[in-house]
């Protein structure tokens, strides 16, 4: 029912002032005068119809000079309509928006039972008090805020709701409040709107909630679950390794405000644990924890860390990482003292330092398959096929005889992408290297050469981190390379092409490499052993000795495969596969097993693969072939189950007078559904009036 | 052409003297031509002839007999004088027009004027009265005297009545045998085709009628403002009008009306000349004396 108020009740009395337009009306309505003359011959035939429309204009004049009085008055005594809510003749139509929360966080459980369970039931609740006629939509508040599903009965929103899972990432409230402002603008007359938002309030989702002004006509009520506080323990980080050899590390975080009891840490490799240990948090503090990897295979392997422990938030109790092992280098060495004692051979220090358990364990290789032959044996292995030999490396010590015809078979070898390592040595005939390798020498010998003085031996004074050779040394404190003494070495000159990789302290090549073909050569102007320098003794000898087979072996290292393996859960947007795998098709193995295809685009890109699920994602080409393995892991700030109170919540959200779209309506009669003000329509219509006056009363004369 | 003349007949109407109205205007108005309009005395010459037998000697050129030793006589034109009636309607329709110009007070002086005109020229003024009746007030005869009687006739005239084209004006028009001039002065307003008839008649007679068409400013703006009762002043006939409404359709409808009139006088070969009574006589002379020449 809708009834009719006056805000200026007095201002009525301006209707005394219709007499004035009537009193004007008949002032002017003079008595009719009698005009004497000469013939009234032309008047006979006047057209009556003239006079009746000329009675009719003065009337039309007074009822609009009547009209404009009367809209002015009405108009200053401000009337509105306001539907009464007593009466209930006519209940309001309701539009309910429902902004449901999706983070990780509402998978916490609580003292009421899991978070996502109790806000599904209590929306469940609420879409059942919903009237047949009333609205509701669903919008989810995940890492960004998207329409699951607009205005539509409040039984199909239900059966929505029932299939919805978590999200897994983040929440960001702010931005869904902002989606249902939007869905709920251009508010419809008699209609009632109402924001539900459901939701575990965590502290780290309420950011930026004053961006998001909400209009005062739009009810806002939050559907709140789970505790304050909940204590929760976390791993937060699985962080492999920086270089090859160092062990993974994982970060866990307590978030809870006691200590914790010791709980078990375990780290497992393709499911088989491999490292455990007993670890306990005092409240809010975290820990840094590393641990050695297992020997592993050549190929793609799962990391998992996990913890037990009963806590709120048991999802964020795993973290996971992927490694690609490469395959090892098959570094083929040239051993002239064969039948010496082991530790007297030429080789031995390379051997030592490429595969020190070579022939002592069963165990998985390292990052080298080494093996010793006679220099004579060296053009016969590197001849046979590949299906029985595949060599990246060989290293030449110094020889006293370099066997006839191994220069070509050296030089097809790296030709062909092979790997030439030399080193120099006592009673080596210079002229004999260069004209058996002339082709794949860096340098052209000199003479050889003796420290001056026992006592001031050469010292490598510069080297080039830049190149691989020299990579392990490219971080502070991973060894001094001026420590290692040299006494000998022999006078070189670079040839053309060649590069300098370090030189000694009065400025003569320790390191020249060359390419050659598809492979490159690598010169080290000392001896393998000990005879002219004790370099083998010192511990920059080893990493040397792997950057440099690496380096002509041409092997990236291990880090440079786990490079965007690792993501955070929703924030997977697109994954980059290279050109080469433009346009391809592409099975994706979730987690929880499932499987789903893609197919790359123009440049080689996974566009939005789906990958919210935390866990090991395989990425494999229509053959069956894997390619990649991807981690997923939940965003920290998921852990941290802290949460606002609902009234401190609401106090922070900015209310404001009027819904963020004008319409004509509203602009016209007030944008408050319950309250209808006229004033403005009034006004206006006398205005329109005033102008259309004039024109009338030229028109019309008494 | 002669030159215009601002002969303003509102002015003149203040002087109660007719005669000397009619003389101010008149010597007013031959003031300002270049040659005498006055044609037909029998001083006029014509042309030379060789003297026959019997002619009469007072005719004989003699200064032209001393050069050239023939006699030669000079021929005069007729001086035989035109008759001209002056027709003035006398309705009560006539009577109107705001102070000075009331077409009756307009139409005496036009009479009168145009009296004064004729005498000056040697012609025979007459006046007919037309009205309720038509009455021959003055014959038509050429002497001041009986020009100073027309004038008294005017001074004394009134406008009563409707107009009226009975027998009595037709037996009057009977008596014009002659060939002269009838000059009409009226507002034609009448009710029947009497004025109308009345034009047919006299060119039937074989006069040279000149029609002087007088409207006031009044009928010719309708200058009322809002609803008025207008009466008519012949037939006391009353009749509201709003004027506002209704001027367009009266101004188109009198237009008419005298286009209809115009037409008429156009058939029979008859002069019009409408005289709005704010404007100056000059037109009505000019007009006059135009169709004066060609008798």
């Amino acid at each position: 029912m809708i009834s009719l108020f006056f805000t200026n009740t007095l201002m009525l009395a301006g209707l005394a002032a219709l007499a004035i337009p009537i009193l004007i009306h008949l002032l002017l309505k003079r008595r009719k005068k009698q005009v004497p003359f000469s013939t009234i011959r032309f008047f006979l035939q006047q057209d009556e119809q003239s006079s009746r429309r000329r009675k009719l204009r003065n009337w039309l004049l007074l009822a609009l000079r009547l009209l404009i009085v009367s809209l002015l008055v009405l108009a200053f005594a401000r009337p509105y309509s306001r539907q009464s809510e007593a009466s209930g003749a006519s209940r309001k139509q309701h539009r309910v928006v429902f902004l449901l929360d999706r983070s990780a966080s509402m998978l916490a459980g609580g003292t009421e039972g899991q978070r996502w369970t109790l806000a599904k039931e209590r929306m469940q609740k609420t879409l059942a008090g919903l009237e047949a006629d009333d609205t509701a939509a669903l919008i989810e508040c995940a890492d960004h805020a998207n329409v699951i599903s607009g205005f539509a009965p409040a039984a199909t929103i239900a059966q929505v709701l029932r299939d919805l899972a978590p999200a897994y990432g983040t929440s960001s409230l702010s931005e869904g409040l902002q989606q249902a402002v939007r869905l709920l603008a251009g508010n419809l007359p008699n209609s009632a709107s109402t924001i539900y938002l459901v939701t575990d309030l965590q502290k780290s989702a309420c950011r930026s909630l004053s961006s998001c002004p909400i209009p005062q006509d739009i009810e806002f009520k939050v559907l709140s679950v789970g505790d304050l506080s909940s204590p929760n323990l976390a791993l937060v980080k699985f962080e492999l390794g920086a270089q090859d050899g160092t062990g993974p590390q994982i970060t866990l975080a307590s978030f809870s405000d006691e200590n914790s009891l010791a709980f078990p840490v375990e780290m497992s490799a393709d499911g088989r644990p491999f490292a455990s240990q007993s670890l306990s948090l005092k409240a809010g503090a975290s820990t840094n924890l590393s641990v050695a990897l297992p020997p592993l295979t050549p190929g793609w392997h799962d990391l998992k860390a996990s913890l037990e422990t009963h806590d709120s938030l048991e999802v964020d109790n795993s973290q996971y990482a992927c490694l690609l092992v490469p395959e090892p280098a098959h570094v083929l060495v040239a051993e002239p003292r064969g039948s010496a004692r082991v530790f007297e051979q030429a080789s031995f220090f390379l051997s030592s330092a490429l595969d020190p358990t070579k022939g002592s364990t069963n165990s998985v290789s390292g990052s080298f398959h080494l093996t010793s032959v006679s220099p004579q044996e060296i053009a016969h292995e590197l001849e046979k096929p590949k299906n029985e030999a595949s060599w990246n490396v060989v290293i030449l010590p110094g020889l006293m005889e370099l066997p006839d015809g191994i220069g070509g078979s050296l030089k097809a070898f790296v030709q062909s992408g092979g790997g030439l390592i030399l080193f120099l040595d006592e009673g080596m005939s210079a002229n004999r290297y260069q004209s058996e390798l002339a082709d794949l020498l860096p340098v052209r010998f000199g003479n050889p050469d003796q420290a001056p003085d026992v006592s001031s031996p050469w010292r490598i004074s510069l080297y080039d981190t830049n190149s691989l050779a020299f990579a392990p040394f490219r971080l502070p404190n991973s060894g001094d390379l001026r420590i290692p003494e040299f006494t000998k070495r022999y006078g070189l000159e670079a040839v053309e092409g060649a590069a300098r990789l370090a030189f000694f302290d009065d400025g003569v090549p320790i390191v020249v490499t060359r390419s050659f073909g598809k492979g490159r050569v690598a010169l080290v102007n000392t001896s393998a052993d000990t005879g002219w320098t004790d370099w083998q003794k010192h511990k920059t000898f080893v990493p040397f000795i792997h950057g440099l087979t690496k380096y002509a072996a041409q092997k990236a290292t291990m880090e440079s495969h786990q490079e965007n393996n690792s993501f955070v859960a929703g924030e997977v947007s697109d994954i980059d596969l290279g050109l080469q795998a433009r346009l391809t098709q592409f099975v994706l193995k979730m987690p929880d097993a499932k499987e789903a295809q893609f197919t790359t685009d123009e440049k080689g890109r996974l566009k939005d693969p789906n990958m919210w699920l935390p866990g090991i994602y395989s990425l494999r080409d229509k053959a069956g072939h894997e390619l990649r393995r991807f981690a997923v892991n939940l965003p920290v700030q998921e852990s941290n189950l802290e949460a606002l109170r609902p009234t401190d919540f609401i106090q922070q959200l900015v209310r404001v007078q009027e819904s963020p779209k004008q319409t004509l309506a509203a602009g016209i009669f007030g944008s408050r559904n319950d309250q209808r003000q006229f004033w403005t329509a009034l006004l206006l219509g006398a205005l329109i009036l005033l102008l259309v006056e004039p024109f009338v009363a030229n028109r019309t004369s008494v | 052409m002669p030159a215009t003349l601002n002969i303003d007949a509102r002015t003149l109407a203040a002087i109660d003297d007719l005669s000397l109205v009619a003389r101010t205007v008149v010597e007013g108005f031959l003031a300002g031509l270049h040659r005498s309009p006055f044609l037909g005395y029998s001083t006029e010459f014509s042309a030379y002839r060789a003297y026959t037998q019997g002619d009469n000697l007072r005719h004989v050129d003699w200064k032209v007999w001393g050069r050239s030793d023939e006699l030669y006589v000079k021929q005069f034109e007729d001086d035989t004088n035109v008759r001209g009636q002056i027709f003035l309607d006398t309705s009560a329709s006539m009577d109107f027009g705001a102070g000075d110009a009331n077409k009756f007070n307009y139409g005496r002086v036009l009479a009168a004027v145009l009296a004064e005109v004729m005498v000056r020229q040697h012609d025979a003024p007459g006046l007919i009265l037309f009205g309720e009746t038509a009455r021959q007030a003055v014959p038509a005869h050429a002497s001041r005297h009986h020009a100073e009687e027309i004038f008294q006739l005017l001074a004394n005239a009134q406008a009563r009545g409707g107009t009226r084209v009975d027998q009595s004006l037709f037996h009057l028009l009977e008596t014009m045998t002659r060939r002269g001039m009838a000059v009409v002065i009226s507002d034609f307003f009448t009710t029947d085709e009497a004025a109308r008839q009345l034009l047919r008649q006299l060119q039937g007679q074989n006069q040279e009628v000149v029609v002087f068409h007088v409207l006031a400013p009044e009928e010719l703006d309708l200058p009322y403002e809002g609803e008025s009762i207008f009466q008519d002043l012949e037939s006391a006939e009353l009749i509201p009008v709003h004027t506002d409404d209704f001027r367009r359709e009266y101004q188109r409808r009198l237009a008419a009306f005298c286009e209809d009139l115009k037409r008429e006088c156009i058939g029979l070969e008859i002069d019009y000349q409408q005289l709005r009574t704010d404007s100056p006589l000059d037109l009505a002379l000019i007009e006059y004396l135009d169709r004066r020449a060609a008798v």
